[in-house]
């Protein structure tokens, strides 16, 4: 082969392992790669730069291997009694998508989202996105993915979630991010937290990565303080891949939505409270956008709600509560209440008027 | 992307050019085989270059036999037998993520009413997947998201989608965040757009003949008039209504120090604006503006952490208001523990 360019010697591997009725040795493989792969082993040739050839191109293959499992192509190493032989070889199932039996409102659902999302800033894996609907399209033939709007599209909305908030290398941070949950991979993280002098570097397995409001975040389990964290993906300074694929897995109960959802009274700074938190009707939708969890006490003739609440984070609530101007009160616990006061009275003290200079 | 990424992406699309050209019968115009695979042209002639290199056994034969002619047509000759292009390859767990963040995306916002629609969808796509790797991706398939729910299940919210697809105009009551107001207004529902975490009615507001954004958790009642209205202008790319995108040249910036606590997150999200940092660790930001009572009620949300030095006219808005909404707390007595944090 005059030109061994990558991906010509991985597409012709795996044309090589599929023409193949048999499991290939390595040297069979070599010799049908026509030197891509270096030269077969000959235990009875004693020039070095010959077994330094033979390993080099051993390590080659192994590296090429390892990017078709990555494609999702797994080359099997197994006994052909038969031919009482042990090689590598594919089998034509193994790189063809199965049948795809969606309806034409799932297609289209499909579609939608994928337009959806298509404006996310930051979206990690929007190359990922592109070649999956490429492959959908060329698997139903006909059914293009990426066709005009349809008229009768269920709903008409737009979606723009853009990054305010941005690290250094934030791009290549997140894919990083991105690949290491795909494939769960640990990673090395140089992390400097909100108001932390440092940075710190810790290994972490990281379990989910999701955009709210604007800022990326990464669930990961960290190994310097053994227990799960969220970090802020703009705080990152590096992260890199450092772990096998499927390192870990996630616990079974973990559910991205708790993180994903929690409201800042919900960060976890102190142990549990509960609070009565009184809203008028007129921002009684935040009831729902804002305390779904929250358990539904009363409802009062002129529409006002009164929730219970659980809190961990006390003084974010109170600039919740703050901010509507007394459409929301809380009304218990006391000490609360008090601190809620003090803090207003403080609030309208730093405002007072100025002297003229 | 890493570059382990970028060598699998370019091989899958070498492979999906096969594939794709397969599909359509061996045969497709070179735009419409670029646009099928999303690759460029010129990324398709140098992918039919690296293709025309590729050998399946030691014969010295070209495995693949494809060619371009005169006219732009790509060509496939039948000599794929043992299927290197007969078919797409199987999706990569990053594919099926990617997939599964945009229909939960969509199912978690203006889709709701699809929910079921969109877990049979992910089921599917998960299938699609090569078998060694179907089981891991049950595991997470769910852990890439953009977005969040935002309560579109509510009833109300529910009849606005309905209203958005079937023009139907509305009368909401609606609380104004840059009065602290509550408003009656007839409005003709165009589209919902999904915010910074946020769900918004984009409507044209007949009393002010003009396009408003309502974020969806104020609008407090919605009730049709009975009236329809005709189908809207296309969206544009900008989601902003036009008067949120004029800017005030002459108004000068507000001025906000914040404690130290909440020193870093100023700086992360406005690197471009000037501050001055004090001994203490506490820092002092100008900022842009728009709503004064939009802007007090955000100073209000840090708790405390947050003082505006000028202009004056706000400080003295965020007093009174403050004083006129919890007129308890100034009544109370001073508490033992004088309000700072525990």
């Amino acid at each position: 082969m005059s030109d061994h360019a990558p991906e010509q010697r991985v597409l012709s591997l795996m044309a090589v392992l599929l023409d193949t009725g048999i499991p290939l040795t390595l040297e069979q493989v070599q010799e049908r790669m026509e030197g891509a792969y270096g030269p077969p082993f000959d235990p009875d040739d004693p020039d070095p730069r010959h077994k330094q050839a033979f390993e080099a191109g051993r390590r080659m293959f192994l590296r090429d291997k390892d990017t078709l499992a990555d494609m999702g192509v797994q080359v099997r190493y197994t006994r052909d009694d038969e031919h009482d032989v042990d090689g590598y070889w594919l089998r034509p199932e193994d790189v063809r998508m199965p049948d795809v039996r969606l309806a034409p409102a799932e297609t289209r659902l499909l579609r939608d989202a994928a337009r959806m999302v298509a404006d996310v800033d930051g979206f990690p894996l929007a190359h990922d996105l592109e070649l999956a609907l490429a492959k959908l399209d060329a698997a139903m033939a006909g059914m293009d993915l990426s066709g005009p709007d349809d008229e009768d599209l269920a709903i008409s909305f737009l979606y723009q979630h853009q990054r305010v908030v941005r690290g250094p290398d934030a791009d290549r941070t997140l894919a990083t991010l991105a690949e290491a949950v795909v494939t769960r991979r640990r990673i090395r993280l140089t992390y400097r937290g909100a108001a932390q002098p440092q940075a710190t570097v810790r290994d972490v397995d990281p379990y989910a990565l999701f955009l709210r409001r604007g800022v990326w975040y990464v669930v990961a389990w960290c190994g310097l303080r053994q227990a799960v964290r969220l970090f802020d993906v703009h705080r990152v300074q590096a992260a890199a891949l450092i772990g096998v694929p499927g390192a870990f897995a996630a616990p079974a109960d973990f559910d991205l939505a708790d993180w994903r959802d929690r409201e800042p009274w919900e960060l976890a700074i102190h142990d549990p409270i509960q609070v009565q938190l009184r809203l008028d009707r007129a921002v009684a939708g935040m009831a729902r956008s804002r305390f779904p969890r929250a358990l539904h006490l009363t409802t009062a003739p002129d529409g006002a709600l009164t929730l219970a609440v659980s809190v961990t984070h006390r003084d974010a609530l109170i600039g919740f509560v703050m901010s509507l101007w007394g459409r929301a009160r809380i009304l218990a616990p006391d000490d609360l209440v008090t601190r809620f006061h003090d803090r207003v009275r403080a609030v309208v003290a730093a405002h007072a008027p100025q002297e003229a200079p | 992307m890493s570059a382990s990424q970028a060598r699998r992406q370019r091989l899958t699309r070498l492979q999906l050019v096969l594939a794709t050209l397969h599909a359509h019968g061996d045969r497709m115009r070179l735009d419409d085989l670029a646009a099928a695979c999303r690759m460029s042209p010129a990324e398709v002639l140098a992918a039919v270059d690296t293709l025309q290199m590729v050998h399946g056994n030691d014969t010295g034969y070209a495995y693949v036999d494809i060619d371009i002619d005169e006219d732009g047509w790509v060509d496939l000759g039948p000599n794929l037998d043992q299927g290197l292009g007969r078919r797409p390859l199987p999706l990569t767990p990053g594919e099926v993520a990617a997939l599964s963040a945009a229909v939960r995306a969509l199912a978690e916002g203006p889709a709701a009413n699809l929910a079921a629609e969109a877990t049979a969808v992910l089921d599917k796509v998960v299938s699609l997947a090569a078998p060694p790797v179907r089981e891991t991706l049950q595991r997470i398939n769910a852990r890439i998201a953009v977005g969040a729910a935002v309560g579109l299940a509510d009833p109300v919210w529910h009849d606005m989608v309905d209203a958005v697809r079937d023009h139907r105009e509305l009368e909401i009551e609606y609380l104004t965040a840059s009065r602290d107001d509550l408003t009656h207004r007839t409005v003709q529902p165009w589209t919902l757009v999904g915010r910074e975490g946020y769900w918004y009615l984009r409507a044209f507001c007949l009393a002010r003949g003009d396009e408003r954004l309502f974020r969806l958790d104020r609008i407090v009642s919605a009730q049709p008039t009975g009236r329809t209205f005709p189908p809207p202008p296309p969206p544009g790319p900008d989601p902003s209504p036009r008067h949120e995108r004029i800017t005030d040249q002459q108004r000068p910036d507000v001025r906000i120090r914040f404690d130290a606590s909440a020193a870093d997150w100023v700086r992360e999200r406005h690197p471009d604006r000037p501050t001055t940092t004090a001994p203490d660790g506490s820092i002092e930001v100008s900022l842009p503006w728009r709503s004064q009572t939009f802007l007090a009620g955000w100073v209000l949300s840090f708790g405390g952490r947050a003082v505006v030095v000028a202009p004056e006219s706000l400080r003295r808005e965020i007093r009174d208001r403050l004083a006129a909404a919890f007129p308890d707390a100034l009544a109370a007595p001073e508490s033992a523990s004088d309000g700072k944090a525990h």
